[in-house]
């Protein structure tokens, strides 16, 4: 009897063990996402991402998925609600998040040309006959997304003061992208707009010109969303910062993400002081939530 | 009148009477093979300007370059596409691949949104009609040359044959 008691129990034991193993299996084989704001088109996101993808699939011994938002505002819900375990995000979206959740944890910021910052520009067509912000005044002004930092809210800001408001204008539009944007500009749709440097730089030689220059931001980075677990975290970080141009290894894996891009490099809550000081006045006026 | 004489001038306007037939023949696949190209320019108009009117509509200026490529690489027979908004830019365009002054050119304005307006150019290549009549009217020679060799041949024997039966 004390016999059949104990196989019993030795199988018992062995069903839980079973059962612990094969959850555990579950656990590992399941993907981290890396999760991407919307950018530019989800085919073309989907490429410039595969190699880091793949390298930190690598790196981690866990497969890591590409997903892409459908919104700003979709990136943003999955980075909080812990959707994501990775995410690259534009400067403005990370501020708005540490404002108004727990502050995720930050991975690297990108590196341009060995610049961790950038700038925007306000764009016309040549001969349009505007030369300065002042020149908007009834003018039809193309933004891009309402949550980007370039092609809306800082450039916002700056028309404001400089004495611009939306309101002075005689329309504006919110177009998906910064190359719209441009094309828009281009196509006499909008008589101005707003755009990163390196979509003016693109679209200057087919007739587009500068009339100003926002303040330097810090660039766009990675980050996990707040509570994740630090194990992982301090993993990615690792991995993430050893991305560099000069390597011939990681190189490949930077330069389809931009082609400017020389490296990965820590970031710093302080790093997005001066957006998140431009981001305030833009909530006192009621411009974001 | 003499054989041969008789035999060349019955050949002669055999020949012409063949020929005029083939031609017409030739000609109306010609007409035909145009008309289809042109039917087929109207289809592609229609699909390609509601592409280009839902995205210009969208302010999707960025992606309509790639749709354009992606439509014109799966039909061949479209030779180029450019869509020019008012100021004259050239929003998006694909080709010409194989300049030619034998194509089929389409013309429609988009307006779009409040102020939008933009030209959308389609030009469909009809060299494959020019080849296929081509092609056509070379085996149509063939044929004449043949049928007319044979009807010479059959001429010729019916003369001698009555010449042979016949009193002098």
């Amino acid at each position: 009897m004390e016999d059949s008691y104990r196989v019993l129990l030795i199988m018992k034991r062995l069903i839980w063990i079973m059962a612990a193993m094969a959850w555990a299996g579950t656990v590992t084989a399941q993907p981290l996402v890396l999760g991407i704001h919307p950018y530019r088109p989800h085919t073309e996101l989907q490429q410039m991402f595969a190699p880091l993808a793949d390298f930190l699939s690598q790196r981690t011994g866990r497969n890591v998925e590409v997903r892409i938002g459908e919104s700003y505002q979709s990136h943003f819900n999955a980075i909080v609600h812990s959707q994501v375990d990775l995410a690259f995000i534009g400067p403005a979206l990370f501020v708005q998040m540490t404002q108004s959740h727990d502050m995720p944890n930050l991975l690297a910021r990108l590196e341009v040309n060995g610049h961790s910052t950038f700038t925007g520009k306000i764009i016309t067509r040549q001969g349009s006959g505007i030369h300065a912000i002042e020149d908007l005044a009834q003018c039809h002004f193309a933004f891009g997304s309402s949550s980007s930092t370039m092609s809306h809210l800082v450039p916002r800001q700056m028309m404001f003061e400089a004495g611009i408001d939306v309101d002075d204008l005689a329309g504006h539009q919110f177009y998906s992208s910064h190359n719209n944007v441009a094309l828009a500009v281009l196509a006499g749709d909008a008589d101005a707009g707003a755009v990163k440097e390196a979509v003016f730089e693109k679209y200057r030689l087919k007739g587009i010109v500068s009339i100003a220059t926002t303040p330097e931001i810090s660039e766009h980075l990675f980050i996990a969303p707040a509570g994740a677990d630090q194990a992982l975290i301090d993993m990615l970080r690792r991995h993430l910062l050893s991305l560099t141009a000069e390597s011939p290894e990681t190189k490949p894996i930077l330069s389809p993400i931009k082609k400017t891009a020389t490296a990965l490099v820590t970031a710093d809550n302080m790093d997005y002081q001066k957006l998140r000081e431009i981001l305030t006045a833009l909530r006192n006026r009621g411009v974001v939530e | 009148m003499p054989t041969l004489t008789w035999v060349v001038l019955a050949t002669l306007v055999f020949i012409l009477l063949l020929s005029a037939a083939m031609g017409l023949v030739v000609r109306r696949e010609f007409q035909q093979q145009l008309n289809l190209a042109e039917e087929l320019a109207r289809g592609q108009m229609a699909v390609i300007s509601f592409i280009a009117e839902t995205e210009l509509q969208k302010g999707n200026y960025d992606t309509l370059s790639s749709l354009l490529e992606q439509w014109a690489g799966k039909h061949k027979e479209i030779d180029e596409i450019k869509l020019i908004s008012r100021n004259g830019f050239v929003i998006a365009s694909y080709g010409p691949h194989q300049p030619s002054d034998r194509r089929h050119v389409l013309n429609t304005e988009i307006p779009y949104s409040y102020r939008g307006q933009a030209k959308l150019m389609l030009a469909l290549s009809l060299e494959n009609a020019y080849t296929s009549t081509w092609r056509l009217a070379v085996q149509m020679m063939v044929i004449i040359v043949l049928i007319s060799g044979m009807f010479t041949l059959a001429e010729r024997q019916g003369r001698l044959k009555a010449e042979a039966v016949s009193p002098r």
